[in-house]
């Protein structure tokens, strides 16, 4: 009996040993997997390509080898033609093993009343100066990139058009082992029956500019979580894979006569902080009490100012939300890519290392 | 990503004259159904206001007689097209005409314009090159190619050959200069440019002719600066210009300083001395057209400092008065500030009455008929017009408009007088603005000005209709018919439109409010009964206002009476239709069409009805015969056993024939749209939405009565095959209930062929169960595939 309750015993330690263990491989196994899901990347959306080392180091910290850079954006000239402007000036140094997405920004209004011929002349503009910037980035960076991204808020009138634009590039342009993606707005995501799905390999959602920003109401247009949401379930899916793109932004939104009329980047509660100027009248909200220039802007006597940011709360809040989300949609095949919008000495500087630790830990 | 797509751009235009004839103008302004193109329909919605500001005042004197031809409108008046989207379109050749006529002016007229513009702009420089050598060399004629140009002749013949080597040295320049096109950007070849520099510079001690030196120290500012070598671009400018005599190059009455001045302010931009960059684009803005878009463009103030410093610059309170101006004309300014600075430092400034006209249009864009436009609801969405801040901003600029009248320091105080009195219109102070607008109209003697505060005063008129009174309405017909006003500003149309739109809602008056900006189509499609008798009673009226009958003018009594009977059909209310038809006179019956319901049809494609035999055998009826036969084939029915079958078969056939499913639908209505065939479903009331009509098209989707009378002949019917084609007619209708119902589920592909839930299957049942052996059942098998795949299960 004795020797049966001790085998019985061993027994139960045994199975209860290995039943630890598998539980303990599951989880940490699960957790390496969750982690080697995500690829963190961020977006450089000024004209001038030019890495700070400080910015450089928060890459390599966060193991950064994605960079989305603006190339150029794409609007219509006097003459009614689309041409490029903004064209990314590349700047010296730090690119080195980052692999440089080339991003471009089309304005919708480029693709209203567009003959097919042209929308291809277009696209084969595009491309080539896409070529053209590639070869004068340094040879350390990693380039041709294998992505191509381009982002328009396109519309029903214009959706035909940049979606015959997207196949077209997607067809006749890109090389074998290039990719093309899109960003898709909230709105977009929510109703891809009325919006449109575009004929792209993957789509960028831009978690951000979702409240009503000419609502001088509006607490924080940036990200208001309570509306973001709305466009969000867990069983939200889409017929494409989804990468994450999220806000680290701030500016101030200026507004005369009740009417929006700038947004201006990068403003802070600093410098509005001169009482001769301004004066506040409300949480993050002033008003101009005599008129000065500002950011280059020239504002009135009158006009009021928002100021909106994104916090690392409020950024680590979103990216919970998100994550819900990115379970439900992700792709087997490749990470999902969480990108930062923007690259930007000053905008980084109200965030740490570990905050942005926490949001890709979250995923 | 974080764009701003918050292009607000006014499309509204200005002025122009109608030549169209009055009478078919208003018929125009009623008829045609405004909102189609834009609103309503599939096209994206543009913003809807009005603007009766005419911009010609800018350009009049104000006393009679002193009116000048060609007058030049003050330079911010450039701005103020812009602002309006169709200035810049016409730089270029602006540039080219001005280079051109200089060049003519300087050889007095004795060369063409075509001649220098072909050699300026066309020739290449072997061109010129032989005509040098043979302009040097005196057996030599002008060359073959050059032959005839009075340019070149004028050049052989006097020997001008300084002339000739510029512009060979500025061909050799071209190449580096120019711009590209976006795609395509030209790159600097900065060694062969500063090599033309050194080349040119020595050109420019050569040259004899100051004008000639003038145009070098332009080729080569120009090659500095394009090479983006701004120091030097700086360096040359002090070199070069001082030893050109002002006098002997006419540098005054020139263009080319202007063109240096830019390339000067270009680097000076570049090397961030932003302030003395600004006040030389201020200056070129004002003196210089073909470059007052770059300049208006390059103009850029970022800081009070710099603001501060580019006003220290200024040499005169015209020059502060201009960067103001320049300022003050941003779409985006709140400009009365500036125009109070400007008046402050010069009254008498030119660019006072332009920018006043610019911000009383913005005012106006936010304020004109806010209270009634049709389409306020869509510009507060998607325009954010009216904003909330604007009425503030009015008074501001109304206070600013008061003082400088009442000072007259300006050349013009009445036109300040007349904006006074519409910005307080537009404020809604009625009688403040008719005070204004009586001391204006006896102080008002331009005529420009005159027209200006008449449209005023008819805007305000049209603004105080407050009920749509025989008074008001014979007004509104005056305006239309005999106002010279309303035909030469095209706003008043949908002002006028929709302010009697909305004083006949207000009123209750719903169907005179639709006619005022559609036709009695949008009614047809939908007839709504109340609408129907207030344009009835309008008809009947004993005195008709004017207004009344133009918007009745389309339409009789016979016609409503027609479109009452159509509605009581559809309710299946045969005798009150009846009635309404006995009220139309019975020569007119056959004016609205006839129909034959009652033959039998099995095809379900409604544009596919019975054949040509079918048809020859029966008779058409007009709409009151038919609605009469049909009375009458159910009073027949209940009295008569023997046919009542048949009778109630033939009524069952006709309803079922008149509905939205069968083939004389137009006996029931005046529209049937297909694709409401796909929301069947989603009908309120049997009305669906439509693209095209504001009110729903009602479509008559409800076929019980035509079961109804199919089961009643099911009943009494002797014969199986006539039960067993009544048995078929009524599951028809079943089937088509079921489409109705909120229970129908689309297929969602292939075109397949819906499932009948049970309760909708009882005559497909009792079809197959009990008639399987007639004739009929074998036939319509055959002949009809969902009932056989109904049969099948």
């Amino acid at each position: 009996m004795v020797n049966n309750d001790r085998l019985n015993n061993r027994y139960w330690v045994l199975l209860c040993f290995m039943v630890f263990s598998l539980l303990f491989i599951f989880f940490v196994s699960y957790e390496n997997e969750k982690k080697n899901d995500v690829a963190p990347a961020f977006y450089h959306w000024q004209t001038h390509l030019q890495i700070m080392p400080a910015e450089r180091q928060l890459m390599d910290s966060l193991k950064v080898k994605k960079l989305y850079v603006k190339f150029f954006d794409i609007d219509l000239n006097e003459n009614h033609q689309p041409v490029p402007h903004a064209i990314v000036n590349i700047g010296a140094g730090l690119l080195n093993d980052l692999e440089i997405i080339p991003t471009i920004f089309i304005t919708n209004r480029t693709f209203k009343n567009i003959s097919q011929k042209n929308i291809e002349i277009l696209a084969e503009n595009i491309f080539q100066k896409i070529n053209e910037i590639n070869e004068g980035l340094p040879p350390e960076a990693q380039t041709p990139s294998p992505e191509i991204q381009f982002d328009c808020d396109w519309t029903k009138s214009t959706r035909d058009n940049y979606f015959y634009f997207l196949e077209y590039f997607n067809s006749e342009l890109k090389t074998q082992r290039s990719i093309i993606s899109a960003t898709i707005r909230l709105h977009q995501l929510k109703y891809p029956d009325q919006t449109g799905i575009p004929p792209v390999d993957k789509g960028m959602l831009m978690f951000y500019n979702v409240g009503e920003l000419d609502n001088w109401k509006t607490e924080n247009s940036i990200l208001d979580m309570p509306t973001a949401e709305k466009y969000l379930t867990p069983d939200t899916r889409y017929p494409i894979k989804i990468d994450l793109a999220l806000p680290i932004f701030k500016w101030g939104v200026i507004f005369r006569n009740g009417e929006l009329v700038y947004l201006v980047n990068n403003l802070n509660k600093k410098e509005v902080a001169d009482t001769a100027r301004f004066a506040a009248v409300g949480k993050n909200r002033y008003t101009v009490k005599k008129s000065t220039y500002l950011h280059g802007y020239y504002l009135y006597g009158g006009d009021l100012i928002r100021l909106e940011k994104i916090d690392a709360e409020l950024l680590e809040k979103a990216a919970a939300k998100l994550a819900r989300f990115a379970i439900q949609g992700k792709s087997a095949d490749s990470k999902r890519v969480i990108s930062f919008y923007h690259l930007d000495t000053t905008t980084l500087a109200s965030f740490q290392w570990k905050d942005f630790k926490k949001v890709m830990d979250r995923f | 990503m974080c764009r701003y797509a918050y292009q607000k751009m006014n499309n509204l235009s200005l002025g122009g004259n109608s030549k169209l004839p009055p009478k078919l103008l208003c018929l125009f302004f009623i008829f045609i159904p405004f909102f189609y193109s834009t609103a309503c329909g599939p096209q994206p919605f543009s913003f809807h206001g009005y603007t009766f500001l005419n911009q010609n005042i800018l350009f009049k004197k104000e006393k009679k007689g002193k009116k000048k031809t060609g007058e030049t409108p003050p330079p911010v008046v450039a701005v103020f097209d812009q602002f309006y989207g169709n200035y810049f379109s016409k730089n270029d050749s602006v540039t080219i005409n001005e280079n051109i006529a200089e060049w003519e002016e300087r050889y007095c007229g004795q060369v063409k314009k075509a001649d220098l513009e072909y050699i300026i702009y066309k020739s290449d420089i072997t061109d010129l090159e032989i005509l040098l050598t043979n302009a040097k060399s005196k057996p030599m004629q002008v060359p073959l190619r050059l032959r005839g140009n009075s340019f070149a002749e004028y050049v052989w013949e006097n020997k001008c050959t300084e002339n000739v080597e510029y512009l060979i040295f500025a061909k050799r320049c071209e190449p580096h200069v120019t711009t590209g096109d976006g795609w395509q950007m030209p790159k600097r070849d900065v060694a062969a440019m500063r090599e033309l520099i050194g080349k040119g510079q020595r050109e420019f001690n050569r040259a004899k002719s100051h004008y000639m030196k003038l145009r070098y120290a332009y080729q080569l500012i120009r090659l500095a600066h394009y090479a983006g070598l701004y120091e030097e671009t700086l360096k040359l400018y002090e070199k070069l210009l001082p030893k050109i005599d002002k006098f002997e190059s006419r540098y005054a009455e020139s263009i080319i300083p202007w063109w240096i001045e830019g390339h000067r302010a270009g680097a000076l931009m570049k090397l961030e001395r932003r302030a003395e960059a600004s006040y030389l684009y201020a200056k070129i803005f004002r003196f210089s057209p073909g470059r007052r878009q770059s300049a208006y463009l390059s103009f850029s103030i970022k800081t009070d400092e710099e603001w501060a410093e580019c006003l220290k610059l200024c040499q005169s309170d015209e020059e502060r008065a201009m960067i103001y101006a320049i300022r003050a004309s941003n779409p985006k300014s709140r400009a009365v500030e500036e125009m109070a600075a400007i008046y402050r430092l010069d009254p008498a400034n030119p660019q006072l009455e332009p920018l006043l006209l610019q911000e009383v249009r913005k005012v106006e864009r936010h304020l004109l008929g806010v209270k009634f436009n049709s389409r306020r609801q869509e510009n507060k969405r998607r325009y954010g017009v009216p904003v909330n801040g604007i009425e503030t901003y009015t008074i501001d600029l109304q206070e600013f408009a008061r003082r400088v009248r009442a000072e007259a320091k300006v050349p013009r105080p009445n036109v300040w007088l007349v904006a006074e009195g519409y910005l307080e219109f537009l404020a809604g102070d009625f009688y403040a603005a008719e005070k204004t607008f009586t001391e204006a109209a006896r102080k008002v003697d331009d005529e420009v000005l005159k027209e200006q505060l008449d449209a005023f005063l008819l805007a305000m008129e049209i603004a105080k209709f407050d009920r749509p009174t025989h008074q008001v309405e014979d007004m509104a017909y005056a305006i239309m018919k005999e106002n010279e006003l309303y035909r030469r500003y095209p706003s008043f149309q949908s002002y006028l439109r929709d302010k009697m739109r909305c004083l006949y809602e207000e009123a209750g008056q719903e169907s005179k409010a639709l006619l005022t900006h559609s036709s009695l189509e949008i009614i047809q499609v939908n007839p709504v009964p109340s609408m129907v008798d207030e344009l009835l009673a309008v008809l009947q009226k004993p005195e008709r206002t004017q207004l009344e009958r133009l918007l009745t003018e389309r339409f009789s009594a016979s016609d409503l009476l027609d479109l009452k009977a159509i509605y009581m059909m559809g309710e299946g209310q045969l005798e009150a239709a009846a009635q309404f038809y006995a009220r139309i006179p019975a020569t007119e019956w056959s004016r609205y069409g006839e129909y034959n319901p009652f033959i039998d049809n099995f095809n379900d494609l409604v544009n596919i009805g019975p054949n040509k035999d079918s048809l020859m055998q029966t008779v058409s009826l007009n709409r009151g015969d038919l609605i009469n036969t049909l009375l009458e084939l159910e009073f027949q029915a209940k009295g008569n056993p023997e046919k009542a079958p048949i009778y109630y078969y033939k009524l069952g056939l006709a309803h079922y024939n008149m509905s939205y499913f069968g083939y004389e639908w137009r006996a029931m209505d005046y529209f049937r749209s297909g694709t409401t065939w796909n929301k069947l479903d989603r009908g309120r009331r049997g009305a669906y939405s439509h693209w095209k009509y504001p009110l729903g098209n009602r479509e008559n989707t409800n076929v019980s009565r035509a079961l109804y009378f199919f089961e009643k002949a099911h009943l009494m019917a002797k014969t199986p095959e006539l039960r067993a084609k009544a048995t078929f007619q009524a599951a028809r209708c079943e089937q088509k209930m079921f489409f109705v119902s909120d229970l129908f589920q689309p297929p969602p592909c292939c075109n397949n062929i819906p499932q009948l839930p049970p309760e909708y299957l009882y005559n497909f049942s009792r079809l197959k169960n009990e008639y399987s052996d007639t004739d009929f059942y074998e036939w319509i098998v055959e002949e009809c595939k969902y009932f056989a795949a109904y049969t099948r299960g």
